[in-house]
């Protein structure tokens, strides 16, 4: 099982991963605000800025809408992992990543159902748990 | 790099060992515990500032983003390795 965490000040569910981008020969760690709410896995500024992407090499822009209104981003070629100590399951996907505006600069990334929708998910706030089960993978490595 | 498919994707990842990503995401996640409602809130030490978390402690704290980048590289710590994280005090909800 995976095991999430509840954020400091919000509460709110986080899970960390392994995040490499193929085509921007890129890779770090990030922790994601896992949000049921978000039809894909959102990449935001501050996690891009701390992987050093460079938004003009960016390709394929997107419009996606949310609370907040239409918010701009770009399609790019991911790869997750994430670890239960007994193996890595890694997803190939496609995210967006948001471009910078003056509102997002501080919003945590975000896990959506492209990947929560592979796992069994459970978290009871009272009891302090959040914890995955992986039912698909894209690859799974024995560790 | 042309589009990655699924089955490269073990031959894509073969720079690291199973062992090495679990390594490195479990660091992670030890530090990512500073974050958790069960550790005192970073919201009274270092209100309305980003902090960097490397290694179970907060390494570098500043008032702008570019500033902790500058403070985490001058300790000789990797960004991409490390929990950034603006510790916000307005009390505002997020509703993405």
């Amino acid at each position: 099982m995976l095991e999430g965490r509840f954020g400091n000040t919000s509460g709110a569910p986080y899970l960390e991963a392994r995040v490499s981008f193929p085509r921007l020969s890129l890779r770090g760690l990030v922790s994601f605000l896992v949000d049921t709410g978000a039809d894909g896995t959102v990449f935001m500024p501050a996690d891009s800025k701390k992987l050093s992407v460079n938004f003009g090499t960016l390709r394929n822009p997107v419009t996606s809408e949310g609370i907040g209104g239409a918010a701009k981003g770009f399609t790019e070629q991911v790869v997750l992992s994430f670890s239960d100590r007994r193996f890595v399951y890694s997803y190939l996907l496609d995210i967006e990543i948001s471009a910078p505006t003056s509102h997002n600069h501080r919003f945590p990334s975000l896990l959506g159902r492209d990947v929560i929708d592979q796992w069994r998910f459970v978290m009871d706030r009272s009891h302090g748990q959040i914890v995955f089960t992986p039912r698909k993978w894209d690859l799974r490595q024995k560790i | 790099m042309a589009q990655l498919a699924k089955k490269n994707l073990a031959s894509y990842l073969r720079d690291v060992t199973p062992k090495q990503m679990d390594r490195e995401l479990r660091s992670f996640s030890r530090a990512a515990r500073l974050l958790s409602s069960d550790h005192p809130r970073l919201i009274d030490q270092h209100p309305n500032q980003w902090v960097g978390i490397h290694d179970g402690s907060v390494r570098a704290s500043a008032k702008s983003f570019s500033a902790l980048i500058a403070q985490l590289r001058k300790r000789g710590l990797s960004p991409n390795d490390t929990i950034i994280r603006y510790i916000d005090t307005s009390g505002r909800k997020l509703i993405l």
